[in-house]
């Protein structure tokens, strides 16, 4: 029963996004009904988040019907509104991108995606069962995010988190953080939204939005690919690829950690970018605004990838040459270089406000960390091999990929960091036991996986000279 | 056709070949060029326990000065990970320049300390001694702790590390740890959400590199076949990469299945909620329970819960409506008693670091108690509510107290 209450508030705020996008017209053609199921997914239960967390201030804990009913209201009259006004006004892109390589699938085909469904199938049943017991497995699910649902839970009340130094000071009607962290509380409050019409907490409902959040981000997959004409053969791999990665399926079997939702929104924005390079439209810029938003309320680690994006966002409004690319980058690379050499400015203090330094002599201990979780364990399948190859195919497919500008600096931006910036900074010690790196991948792994499709595909297509 | 065949017999037979030459090459070091690497654990390390005797942990080395209870020296060594007492091949110890340590090696079978095997530690050169364990069990025991007992006791000496090594196999005993690495896929159990774990004594192979090692072939092959037939070599290449990913996820499939249906197992059959994640947190679990059902928050002051990370911060979590705030062994300092007030409400779940000792002849009567840590890092004073499980609710009595 309480699964079913949770089924039906996240299937509510998700739908009521959808009806809105759907209205709206924001996409059409094919994979359209993918892409909006994929972004209400997504943007349904974290916008849900958001607002428990602000009934949570407000009104306390136990109003924990209001987020919904808030977003089935809006919903509601922004539908109605529409319908009075004329279709022309409402019609927000055009019908959808020149088709380029549709392709009609024969048996083959047929009978290949029939076993990636049910391989996806089979995935989505094995992690069932983990997702709706009543538990919370993982270390930080209830160390940080699920015990501050349950405290807000059990006491009724919003109760703020002092910081660890107050431990012995604070008096007795104080809760205090273990963490040094103070980490945002939308995805706590989205627990709590999912666990308030229980009597006791269980840690049990959370669960399946882990669950919403993959299959939503399946959808966008798949929705986007169809959107940019790829085969559905080719759009039904890209997702078993993604659906595939054990990483993911550890975050969404051991439920609690605000990776997966970071993962959605970064991956809801890649696919923003790439629709975008196709067609711009107003309501791409106000989705991409709203990842920038919703990154840091979700994890403070967010921020880092708001300057990826925002730095793609101007890679695809200027479209720089390669030329303009070098002026550009390498004066910040040597007066970085110049700067921690000769006056020891430690720029990654200074970018991460003190969390992270410069930790140059640990450098091989986070490069060893890199290469074996990338190239020697299986936490990722093949996903880096891929990657790897796809870079030295990107010649050949460039032609094929060269409009998604925006997309590709996106990509590289993601790489420096995880391959580049991690192992010099003081999270490399951290990169060898794999709790950094795998977190940060999973941030970045959607946009790995389309990377990947993209230039694959292209190469696949090329035809003639480089 | 025939042509073909013989391509494909050369290709099988070179196979083979490099297969037999890989395995001699792993056989013919001692150490089985790394795959099977031995377990070190250092004297820094926070496994170890000093059960009987004087016996001063530091950097380097467990300095071991002097006899105890019993006239005799143990050392425990909680295993990092239970391994297998058949998959237990010897255990090297580290020491300073020794004669001869005249110890015994002994091991529990058991979460709790129970004696179930005993091997002397003979003194192979002076920093080393080595314990030969051929035990030979059902298939279904583990071995939880080792201990170092040394009877008689004649100068100090020190522990830098100890190094469990697993029982090296021979040529058909690699292809079966070969076999059973790629081919017997455990079910996955582990709660660490960042990353897979490597089983302890399981073959140091990546199957990584293995699938790579298979892929290429299959490209080479693909590509050679698709090019023969002036066919798209390109494809071959992706639909390589795709078998291999789809090989490696059908054991990663293999994997999620058992452990999906140890969850099946768990949600059919009856269980309190929530459920406590392994046998340390239900006895948490039912501490708390007991705590709560006979205590209101509201009786004491602040409350506290002192020992381990984990167990400090799982009944943290479990009691969570209490505020409860861990006290975990790095603030563990004779500073935090001082601000101990009257009151306050102290939950002790180590069992083993922290000692309560009653200080009066009629504990039922008067259940007044002194807390101290083994290591003297810090001692208190206070009323004993409840102990269940070797788990202690003690409440301070005044502040003034502590402070003397």
């Amino acid at each position: 029963m309480n699964l079913a209450v949770a089924v039906f508030k996240l299937s509510l705020v998700s739908v009521s996004i959808m009806a809105v996008l759907w209205r709206f017209k924001v996409v059409t053609g094919p994979g359209a009904l993918a892409l909006i199921m994929g972004m209400g997914g997504v943007l349904g239960p974290l916008l849900a988040g958001v607002g428990m967390w602000m009934v949570l201030i407000v009104f306390g804990p136990t109003a924990h019907w209001l987020p919904e009913i808030i977003m089935i209201s809006v919903s509601l009259a922004l539908i109605i509104y529409t319908t009075r006004l004329p279709p022309s006004a409402i019609s927000l892109t055009s019908s959808g991108f020149s088709a380029s390589s549709a392709s009609s699938i024969g048996a083959l085909g047929k009978g290949l995606i029939g076993c990636f469904c049910a391989l996806i199938a089979v995935r989505f049943l094995s992690l069932l069962p983990d997702v709706v017991a009543p538990r919370l497995f993982p270390w930080d699910a209830w160390l940080v995010w699920g015990y501050e649902a349950r405290v807000w839970f059990e006491t009724g009340q919003f109760i703020p988190f002092l910081a660890p130094k107050e431990t012995l000071t604070a008096d007795s009607t104080a809760w205090v953080s273990f963490t040094l962290t103070d980490y945002p509380k939308v995805v706590p409050s989205m627990m709590l939204w999912l666990s308030g019409h229980v009597t006791e907490w269980t840690g049990q409902a959370p669960g399946l939005a882990w669950l919403w959040a993959a299959t939503a981000i399946g959808c966008l997959l798949f929705g986007l690919l169809r959107q940019l004409r790829m085969p559905t053969l080719v759009a039904v791999i890209a997702v078993y690829l993604w659906w595939s990665l054990p990483i993911i399926n550890a975050h969404t079997a051991l439920h609690g950690y605000a990776d997966l939702w970071l993962s959605a929104v970064l991956g809801l924005i890649s696919v923003i970018f790439l629709l975008m390079s196709v067609e711009s439209k107003p309501w791409h810029w106000l989705g991409i605004m709203t990842g920038l938003i919703l990154l840091p309320l979700i994890k403070i680690e967010g921020i880092y990838w708001d300057v990826g994006i925002v730095f793609a966002a101007l890679v695809h409004h200027y479209r720089p040459s390669i030329r303009a690319w070098l002026f550009l980058t390498l004066p910040w690379l040597v007066i970085g270089v110049i700067g921690y050499v000769i006056f020891d400015l430690d720029w990654i203090h200074w970018v991460t406000g003190g969390r992270l330094e410069f930790a140059v002599s640990d450098l091989m201990t986070g490069l060893w960390g890199v290469w074996r979780h990338t190239f020697v364990f299986y936490d990722w399948h093949l996903l880096f091999y891929a990657v790897f190859l796809c870079l030295l195919a990107l010649p050949w497919a460039y032609r094929h990929v060269h409009h998604f500008v925006g997309f590709l600096a996106l990509v590289a931006f993601g790489l420096v960091i995880i391959v580049g910036v991690l192992p010099l900074s003081g999270g490399n010690v951290w990169l060898g036991s794999g709790s950094l790196f795998s977190r940060v991948v999973i941030h970045f792994s959607l946009p790995m996986v389309i990377f990947v499709v993209m230039v694959a595909h292209g190469w696949r297509q090329y035809r003639g000279v480089v | 056709m025939t042509r073909r065949l013989q391509w494909l017999g050369i290709c099988l037979l070179t196979t083979i070949g490099c297969w037999l030459a890989w395995s001699l090459w792993v056989l013919s070091d001692a150490q089985y060029r790394g795959l099977l690497s031995p377990i070190t654990v250092t004297a820094d390390s926070s496994n170890w326990r000093v059960a009987r005797g004087q016996v001063v942990q530091g950097e380097e080395r467990l300095r071991i000065q002097g006899t105890g209870r019993d006239r005799e020296v143990v050392v425990l060594l909680n295993m990092p990970t239970p391994l297998p007492v058949e998959a237990v091949g010897s255990v090297v110890l580290f020491t300073s320049d020794q004669d001869d340590i005249g110890a015994d090696l002994i091991w529990s079978t058991q979460p709790q300390f129970i004696i179930s095997g005993r091997e002397p530690l003979i003194q192979v050169d002076a920093s080393r001694a080595e314990a030969r364990l051929n035990s030979e069990s059902d298939g279904d025991q583990f071995i939880y702790f080792l201990a170092i007992q040394q009877q008689v006791f004649e100068r100090p000496w020190s522990i830098h590390s100890v190094e469990i090594h697993p029982v090296y196999p021979d040529f058909l005993g690699l292809q079966g740890m070969l076999w059973k690495r790629i081919f017997d896929p455990r079910p996955w159990q582990h709660t660490d959400i960042n990353y897979n774990y490597q089983q302890p004594f399981g073959l140091q192979l990546s199957l990584m590199s293995l699938a790579l090692f298979w892929a290429t072939g299959l490209f080479l092959v693909l590509g050679v076949w698709q090019a023969r037939r002036g066919g798209d070599w390109r494809l071959a290449v992706v639909v390589g990469v795709l078998v291999v990913w789809v090989s490696l996820d059908i054991r990663w499939q293999s994997e999620l299945m058992g452990r999906s249906a140890q969850a099946i197992e768990f949600l059919t059959g009856d269980h309190t909620a929530p459920w406590p994640l392994d046998e340390g947190d239900q006895a948490i679990h039912a501490f708390a329970q007991q705590l709560t059902t006979t205590h209101r928050r509201d009786e004491f002051n602040r409350v506290f819960s002192l020992g381990y990370e984990y167990e400090a911060l799982r009944l943290r979590y479990h009691m969570a409506k209490w505020g409860v705030r861990a006290i975990t062994p790095q603030r563990w300092s004779s500073r935090w008693t001082r601000r101990l007030e009257a009151g306050d409400l102290v939950l002790i779940v180590d069992p083993w670091d922290i000692q309560i000792q009653p200080l009066t002849n009629d504990f039922t009567a008067n259940p007044k108690v002194r807390v101290s840590e083994v290591s003297g890092a810090f001692s208190f004073e206070g009323r004993a509510l409840m102990s269940h499980q070797g788990f202690w609710a003690i409440m301070i009595l005044s502040s003034i107290e502590n402070n003397q």
